[in-house]
């Protein structure tokens, strides 16, 4: 029975993980660009909201705005600095964003301390539900409720939009884009914003969960690798299902060797590249 | 008939559903210039890309001097004296052109290049090679410079060296003037004539000047099959050739 | 200015400059050790142009090799030293062959995922390593007759090390497998193409790379007495690809300048401000911007514009992204 408890609280996680992934997923998926800085912006989401709740602002629109608030900040780095090294070689890309992250990072530690915290659930969200025999607490449904609905607004966007369909074009080819008449430069500081958007609120979403502290965005950059290297760059349907399994892996770990969990997450990655090196849905 | 150096057998490619090659029964004769013409989409890459091992035919075999490699590696491919030139010029950009060949050479012998300790410039033979292709195909004045600054038909020269220095049985050459100049096609077509009186050569072209006067044999494709083979005259006479192409092409020019 | 002897030679007035400019011995140990696992990283980076993250295991590898050797037996310290080496160079053999199953950026992500997958299993198995606390009071035992118990005289013996190192990476670069490194990083597709086993180039590549950072990461436990966590950690992975960018990648001296550059600013200015990281991150930018050849990339153009008296064009380094296809 415990384990069935866990499976649900996997899922809540997973779906977190999801959101996390999507956003670096699109993000490449456009720009080609593999954003190093994106644990970072998970991480200023969650500090952000932190500050937001410490100011006496409800949660609903602490998450909302601190997602609103480093989108904005995502495309006035996008403009202004990404721009100008998409022709450069990988390496850059990975270096330039390193550098963000260790600026985010370091920004965070000198604004809210080097010491993590904890914040509370919200209020309305408290109590427990009695799923059957076993207790389930509310804020862990409500998460994986918002972040399913997150992903049908998603899916629907990428999907069944103009946008989404430039995006998966964009994966093609930048220069077929630019051809069908639409401003590229634009459209790639959208999709930055909204990847990094997704990344701040996966990381407000996660603070009643497992707290605050300055590293965690290095943890969550490495969780959006794994998801992504299992269930591949560019696809949603990876994403969600390498989210989720990532998820339940770390919460049934949890509790068979506690110590073990994180690592089991990553033995789980090292097996699905050995048995199937193209990733879970083979498109990488 | 003598033996053929490569023989394809019912070589089928499949991409999800999309039959990009199927029943193509290739044979090419040792010591000749066999080209293989078509229109775009025929499936003249597919079928090198199978050759050379770049992808895995869903069905039939592929003989080479008598040996089925149908599963070999690429590498393996090289190996056995089997090399190519590329459509899209595809050098080691940073390196002079002799290394470039120089590597080219090596990779006949590539476990001598796992020795660490020994010097670059110890490879006499695979230097030899490199300055003999270099000759060859008319580099030599430019040995020295780094492959990215070469001039574009100096570029498409080199390629075909790479595949040269190799000292394969066959060159496969994937249009190897593409993009290239009026100025630099006559030095190509001379380099290919030069090449067909000691290789066998597989030559995937679009200049039907080219193909037409060097070829010993045709081949045409389309949609994925051969659909006829032949000396260059018998394929300009062709009727389903001349339908295929509305003419224009065959009888002169490029297309 | 590119002749291996003239870097051997500049190598060898950093070992001896830099006890004389720097007060702290033991800080110009670590610019050396440092300076050893970048150019394992370099070897990856420029040579072969696979960025690995996971430069942090074999570095860590070699700090618990060397302590578990010294504080369970009472082997002598180069042996300690060898057997650090083989380890990092086998496990990376093992983390390559896996890593390389991907390219491009899946390539880094991988080795990204593994270098946590290794920090995690050290922390776990805190009966071997210690776990947070590390492994504490690794002795530190002399070299035959020569006593190591004094800061000057393990930056000679790490000196000599590093030399040694230094001078046998070198070889390796101008050998026929350190060309076809060239080639591999050129265009892995066409080296493939001319008959090269490039996959075997890569493992191997990753295997000395794994044994020089192993070999570096024993010294450093060496120099400190302790196997800590945070030497198998993300961060000591990132350091190292940092290091190995701002020396300038593909030139061995480059990485000595780029470990110098960075152990020495890191502790000048971490005693100044904590927070001296947000300045390094100002940095990393500022270098993909402005001087994407690194420190090296700028002495270079700096000599030419001396010698020539005015700005040479150079030969770019930068090169379009060839783009990954998801």
């Amino acid at each position: 029975m415990i384990y069935l408890s866990q499976i649900v609280n996997g899922i809540g996680l997973g779906m977190l993980y999801f959101l996390l992934a999507v956003g670096l997923s699109i993000i490449f998926g456009l720009l080609h660009f593999v954003n190093f800085a994106h644990g970072a912006f998970y991480l200023l989401g969650a500090y952000l909201c932190y500050a937001l709740l410490q100011h006496g602002i409800d949660f609903w629109w602490a998450i909302t705005l601190a997602g609103l608030i480093v989108a904005a900040f995502a495309a006035l780095v996008e403009a202004g600095l990404l721009r100008r090294i998409y022709r450069l070689d990988h390496m850059y890309h990975i270096v330039a964003t390193i550098g963000l992250a260790l600026m985010i990072q370091e920004f965070v530690i000198i604004v809210w301390g080097p010491v993590g915290a904890s914040v509370s659930t919200p209020p309305a969200l408290v109590g427990v539900v009695m799923l059957g025999n076993f207790i389930y607490p509310e804020y862990r449904i409500f998460v994986v409720g918002f972040t399913a609905v997150l992903a049908l607004v998603l899916w629907w966007l990428l999907e069944g939009t103009r946008l989404g369909a430039i995006v998966r074009a964009g994966s093609e080819s930048s220069d077929s884009i630019s051809l069908l008449g639409y401003d590229i430069k634009r459209i790639n500081t959208a999709v930055f914003a909204l990847g990094a958007g997704l990344a701040a609120l996966a990381g407000g979403l996660a603070t009643p969960i497992r707290g605050l502290d300055p590293f965690m965005g290095v943890e969550a950059l490495a969780i959006a690798f794994v998801v992504v290297v299992i269930g591949g760059m560019g696809s949603f349907t990876g994403a969600l299902i390498a989210g989720l399994l990532v998820g339940i892996v770390q919460s049934l770990m949890a509790t068979i060797w506690p110590e073990g969990a994180s690592l089991a997450v990553y033995i789980a990655m090292v097996v699905v590249v050995l048995v199937m090196p193209r990733g879970l849905l083979g498109r990488a | 008939m003598t033996l053929a150096l490569l023989a394809t057998k019912k070589l089928g490619v499949n991409y999800g559903g999309f039959n990009a090659l199927s029943d193509v029964e290739l044979t090419v004769a040792p010591n000749t210039i066999h080209s293989v013409v078509g229109p775009n989409g025929a499936g003249k890459t597919t079928l090198f890309q199978a050759l050379t091992g770049r992808i895995k035919p869903s069905s039939g075999q592929i003989m080479f001097n008598g040996d089925d490699i149908t599963s070999l590696t690429g590498d393996r491919r090289v190996r056995l004296g089997l090399a190519r030139s590329f459509q899209v010029t595809s050098l080691f950009h940073s390196l002079s052109a002799r290394e470039n060949l120089r590597l080219a050479a090596q990779g006949r012998f590539p476990w001598r290049a796992l020795k660490i300790w020994q010097g670059a410039e110890s490879n006499e033979q695979a230097l030899a090679i490199a300055d003999d292709t270099l000759a060859k195909v008319d580099l030599a004045d430019v040995a020295a410079r780094p492959a990215e600054e070469l001039s574009h038909g100096e570029q498409r020269r080199l390629e075909v060296g790479m595949a040269i220095a190799s000292c394969p049985r066959l060159i496969l050459l994937d249009e190897p003037t593409s993009g290239m100049g009026i100025d630099d096609i006559g030095a190509m077509k001379k380099l290919i004539a030069d090449l067909g009186r000691d290789h066998t050569v597989l030559l995937i072209e679009h200049n039907m000047e080219i193909v037409m006067n060097l070829s010993d044999r045709v081949t045409v494709m389309q949609s994925g099959r051969i659909l006829v083979e032949g000396t260059p005259s018998e394929i300009r006479d062709n009727e389903d050739v001349r339908r295929a192409y509305l003419g224009s092409m065959i009888t002169g020019g490029r297309a | 200015m590119n002749k291996p002897l003239f870097h051997f030679a500049l190598a060898v007035l950093v070992a001896i400059a830099l006890p004389v400019l720097v007060p702290s011995k033991t800080l110009c140990s670590e610019v050396l050790i440092f300076a050893i696992a970048v150019a394992g990283c370099n070897l990856l980076l420029g040579y072969t142009g696979l960025l690995s993250f996971g430069q942090g295991i074999f570095f860590g590898l070699g700090s618990y090799t060397l302590g578990l050797t010294l504080l369970h037996s009472s082997l002598p310290l180069v042996v300690a030293l060898a057997l650090a080496s083989i380890v990092g160079g086998l496990v990376a053999v093992v983390i390559g062959g896996l890593a390389i199953r991907r390219q491009g950026v899946y390539f880094v992500m991988l080795t990204l995922a593994l270098a946590q997958l290794f920090y995690f299993l050290a922390y776990s198995l805190s009966g071997i390593t210690g776990g947070d606390n590390g492994l504490l009071g690794i002795p530190r035992p002399g070299v035959g007759p020569f006593d190591l118990n004094g800061a000057l005289a393990f930056y000679v013996f790490t000196a000599i090390v590093f030399l040694l190192i230094f001078a046998a990476l070198q070889r390796v670069v101008v050998s026929t497998f350190g060309r076809t490194l060239l080639a591999i990083r050129d265009n892995g597709e066409r080296a493939q193409a001319i008959g090269f086993p490039v996959r075997l180039f890569k493992i191997v590549a990753f295997a000395i790379s794994g044994a020089v950072t192993g070999l570096a990461g024993g010294l450093h436990a060496a120099l400190i007495g302790i196997a800590p966590l945070s030497s198998i950690d993300y961060h000591l992975s990132e350091s190292v690809l940092i290091m190995t960018v701002i020396g300038g990648t593909g030139n061995l001296f480059g990485s000595v300048l780029g470990a110098g550059f960075y152990v020495i600013v890191s502790s000048v200015l971490s005693a100044i401000w904590p927070r001296w990281m947000l300045l390094l991150g100002a940095l990393l930018i500022a270098l993909t911007l402005f001087m994407q050849k690194g420190l090296w990339g700028l002495i270079e153009a700096a000599v030419s514009r001396i010698r020539d008296g005015g700005p040479r064009r150079s030969r770019s380094a930068i090169r379009p992204a060839r783009g990954e296809k998801p």
